[in-house]
């Protein structure tokens, strides 16, 4: 192997290291983009089921305030509002029905959209995990790549007498004389 | 009758939030760039060992092209020449690549050494300009047979260089031929004139 063979794959070897390096911090900028996604959606699921949660209490309160009229008109008009098997007290138990179906819905939503955030933000933590692996095997893969075609371009495993070897750079003259150059 | 309110539906539903596979995608990605990564190393090996194969085949087919004995012999028993390497891999390609270029050398150096013997022979013996051709159209013939059956191609190359070869040769002759069919004429012509004088001046009548 020539003189400047050497050097050369070490600048190789050197220059593919750098580039695989690069490529893994590059991931890594890219997972920390992957974690602020993950907080904003955990934020956002969190924000999301207080929405559904207000909501949920809306409606409580409206069935609430649809009972006390009911109660309130029915004594106005000489009805036991709390009579059990009265008409008012079937009135108020369908609103009851109505509201409840609607607040279990409500509260349905709310727990979907945390845990389901929740899903999310772990599956863009993963993302950013896998990102930096799989960035950190690319970069492995291609180091070998390289060096092992720098290997056998540069290689060589002949019997070849170098030129700039000692045995080429001298003459035999007539006599035993040995001119030697270089 | 005193009106009494029942509950008004909001028609709330239940919604389900969208997901996002990021895991999925970044892997889909990185795996891709690693198959484009193995991809560009598989190539790289397999001409690594094209490469190799060609050398060796070349190799190969340069140790055992048929001797120039063998050619000879092929020559004058009109038999075929074993040629090594075939055309279904690399390596058997280059091997009778190979083989092919060192037959055709070796025919060449062959054809054109009879020629030359078949040539000197004709100005010993100064033979007859169309024998000469016809002996030589045997010999071009004779070696461009073998390579028929293994290599027309090669063979048409091999008669149309040594076509050229032996042209230049018989013309070679030819002229010779002529130039000395000449100057026989002249030393006769002026043979007859010198003996003529010679019997005129002896008192002699000329007929």
């Amino acid at each position: 192997m020539s003189g400047l063979t050497v050097p050369l794959l070490i600048l190789t070897a050197v220059s593919s290291a750098a580039a695989g390096a690069a490529k893994v911090k590059a991931a890594k900028y890219q997972r920390n983009s992957y974690y602020s996604q993950a907080r904003q959606a955990e934020l956002k699921g969190r924000s999301d089921a207080l929405a559904y949660k207000r909501e949920g209490i809306d409606i409580l309160r409206n069935v609430q305030k649809t009972m006390a009229t009911a109660n309130v008109r029915a004594a106005a008009g000489g009805l036991a509002p709390f009579v059990s098997g009265e008409s008012t007290s079937l009135i108020n138990i369908a609103s009851m029905r109505g509201a409840a179906d609607e607040f279990s819905v409500q509260t349905d939503n709310a727990s979907l959209a945390q845990s389901m955030s929740q899903a999310q933000a772990d599956n863009l933590r993963q993302a950013g995990d896998v990102g930096v692996q799989m960035a950190r095997k690319n970069a492995k893969i291609g180091f070998v790549q390289t060096m092992a075609q720098a290997g056998l371009m540069t290689g060589f495993t002949g019997n070849a007498v170098p030129m700039n070897s000692g045995s080429m750079n001298q003459i035999n003259l007539s006599g035993g004389q040995i001119l030697a150059g270089g | 009758m005193a009106e009494r309110p029942t509950y008004q539906r909001r028609g709330a539903q239940l919604r389900m939030p969208t997901f996002q596979d990021a895991v999925g995608q970044v892997a889909a990605r990185g795996a891709a760039q690693t198959g484009q990564a193995l991809d560009r190393m598989t190539s790289f090996f397999l001409q690594q060992t094209e490469q190799q194969a060609q050398i060796r085949g070349e190799e190969y087919g340069a140790l055992h092209a048929p001797t120039r004995e063998q050619l000879k012999d092929a020559m004058e028993g009109k038999d075929d020449i074993d040629l090594p390497g075939g055309n279904f891999t690399v390596a058997d390609r280059a091997a009778r690549k190979a083989a092919l270029a060192i037959t055709s050398d070796n025919l060449q150096h062959l054809a054109q050494a009879r020629i030359t013997e078949i040539v000197l022979d004709a100005y010993e013996t100064q033979k007859d300009p169309t024998d000469l051709a016809t002996e030589v159209d045997a010999v071009i013939a004779g070696y461009g047979d073998i390579l028929d059956k293994n290599a027309p191609t090669l063979a048409l190359n091999f008669r149309a260089k040594m076509g050229m070869y032996a042209n230049r040769e018989y013309e070679s002759y030819a002229k010779s031929q002529i130039k000395t069919s000449t100057s026989s004429n002249k030393a006769s012509v002026t043979q007859i004139l010198l003996n003529e004088r010679a019997g005129i001046a002896s008192g002699g009548v000329i007929q």
